[in-house]
């Protein structure tokens, strides 16, 4: 059976997003078209308020609503130290810790030539001038640890050599409150290589 | 230790009946494409979770199914047999195994062409035994694949050296390892091979050596990453890597000499079929199981003295057996279980 029109294009966008399949957006679909008319609309405004107002912030690239963001106009932030990560859920992620203090680099996304992905569609040449415009103690590159990942660091850390910054790698290992035998080995493997003199 | 029985429901074309295994000997018995290598994948996915013929599970679903189903108990050295499971379904694809995880070998007539063959298929046979003995080689091997897919495209579309760079030590460090522990099964397979080639094949001495794939003179990553940058030039100039495992082979020598071009093909089918029982032999020494071993139709391939001592060398251990034939003149009495295949069922056949 076919849909009205207007309901086959809601059907189409919704199945345009990440993890939603045809039977998924079908379901949406129909959610949204039993929703009392304000709900509705409150959603749609909601997307379009955002797409508007949401930009990249023009020192740090994270999303923003003011320029520049919170995290970097607030004065209770150490302007010596950069945290570089590929994505804005990073930052989110890191902010949670509400324990670092320094200042953060978004990427948007990690070197994949398979993909076409090369440090020219990334944020790099942006960080260089950030690093090359204020005092920067160390960077500490917070990318993830997949193999994309850990290239992007490893290119970032070469990359960096010349400026004499101090460049450090998040360390990788064993969950807190996790037990070794449940660790798989190459976890095992990376805390190992990773561990401190105490 | 033995698979009691075998329930397989859409798996290909197999009927979804509950088909009984004997501890020693199964013999199943049917012309072409009635299900003799569907019944052997079934069991090589049940019990060690690996594929035959390096299928993909999509492809195993039965037509018109959105997944399968293999089950079977398992006799341990215990007295109650353990449920095996493996459910796997597709849309989204998803695998649930539950059981332990029991080594196998299969043969297959493929596997004859094993010295003769291309290095692809003598890499793949590396890592089949690779896998099963080290639990961190196949998760590796595939960063490693993924690197070099990375780098190789790099290379290609020509990014700045320094992107290339950036793969580098990636592949290095996964790559060593892959060869550190392809040199280890490699001289797993020497220590045993003395013994099997003694029963199976009138040949004085066999040798095989790990190529490595390019020139670094030792498998670790320092060397590794010495190789890519000397050979920087040439790589940026052919737009691929030039080192590492992908370009490994494993070389075979009879008498000192290359077996692909000197052993004759009677010999060559012996000496992979040495290669073959002396990797069953290291399984169960890693495991401290001993491997079911599924022979798909090797019989026919095989000269009268091969046969028998292939037979001799399965009667002597102790271990399942599941042989598929197209006929049961010679292994028809050794086996306690025979069967007829027909369209995907299995018939019990008398002696």
């Amino acid at each position: 059976m076919q849909y009205p029109a207007p309901i086959q294009e809601l059907v189409d966008q919704l199945s345009r997003l990440p993890g939603v399949g045809p039977k998924t957006a079908q379901r949406l679909a129909f959610f949204l078209l039993n929703l009392p008319p304000g709900e509705a609309e409150r959603l749609a405004t909601a997307i379009t308020t955002a797409r508007r107002t949401i930009r990249y912030c023009s020192v740090c690239f994270n999303f923003t609503d003011v320029d520049p963001c919170a995290l970097c106009r607030s004065g209770q932030r150490d302007d010596h130290v950069i945290l570089v990560v590929e994505q804005p859920k990073d930052v989110v992620a890191m902010e949670k810790t509400r324990e670092y203090r320094g200042r953060y680099h978004v990427l948007h996304g990690a070197i994949s030539p398979m993909d076409g992905i090369g440090p020219e569609d990334l944020k790099v040449r942006e960080l260089l001038k950030r690093l090359a415009d204020q005092a920067v103690n160390e960077v500490i590159l917070a990318t993830s640890s997949s193999l994309e990942g850990e290239a992007t660091a490893l290119y970032l850390s070469r990359l960096l050599k010349p400026t004499g910054i101090q460049v450090t790698r998040i360390a990788r290992g064993i969950p807190m409150g996790g037990d070794l035998d449940y660790t798989d080995e190459v976890t095992l493997l990376k805390a190992l290589e990773g561990r401190r003199e105490l | 230790m033995a698979l009691l029985s075998l329930t397989a429901r859409h798996f290909r074309n197999l009927a979804a009946e509950e088909v009984p295994l004997a501890p020693d000997i199964t013999l199943i018995i049917g012309p072409n494409a009635q299900g003799k290598t569907n019944f052997l994948e079934a069991l090589l996915l049940l019990l060690a979770g690996i594929s035959l013929r390096g299928q993909s599970d999509r492809d195993l679903v039965a037509w018109g199914q959105d997944g399968y189903r293999l089950q079977g108990p398992w006799m341990g050295e215990g007295t109650d047999p353990v449920e095996k499971d493996r459910l796997v379904t597709v849309n989204p694809l998803r695998r649930r195994e539950s059981g332990p995880r029991i080594p196998a070998v299969a043969f297959a007539p493929d596997d004859l062409l094993l010295v003769k063959g291309s290095p692809e298929g003598r890499r793949r046979f590396l890592d089949e035994v690779a896998g099963q003995i080290r639990p961190r080689y196949l998760p590796e091997l595939r960063r490693y694949q993924r690197a070099l897919s990375q780098r190789n495209r790099a290379l290609k579309s020509e990014a700045a050296h320094s992107v290339v760079e950036s793969f580098g030590p990636l592949l290095a460090e996964a790559g060593s390892y892959v060869w550190s522990v392809r040199d280890e099964v490699v001289a797993s397979l020497c220590l045993r091979l003395p013994d099997v080639l003694g029963a199976l094949a009138p040949v004085d001495r066999m040798e095989i050596t790990l190529d490595r794939g390019g020139h670094a003179a030792t498998a670790t990553a320092t060397d590794f990453l010495g190789e890519l940058e000397r050979r920087r030039g040439e790589e940026r100039l052919r737009g691929v890597t030039l080192t590492g495992p992908h370009r490994d082979d494993l070389h075979i020598s009879v008498n000192g000499r290359a077996a692909d071009v000197f052993a004759s093909q009677g010999q060559q089918r012996s000496l992979a079929l040495a290669l073959k029982l002396a990797s069953r032999d290291i399984l169960e020494e890693v495991s401290g199981r001993v491997p079911v071993v599924l022979l798909d139709d090797v019989f026919s391939e095989l000269d009268g003295t091969r046969r028998r001592a292939l037979l001799e060398l399965m009667s002597r251990s102790r271990q399942q057996t599941v042989v598929t034939d197209t006929d049961r003149e010679d292994i028809g009495d050794m086996a306690s279980l025979r069967y007829a295949v027909e369209a995907g069922v299995l018939r019990p056949v008398a002696r």
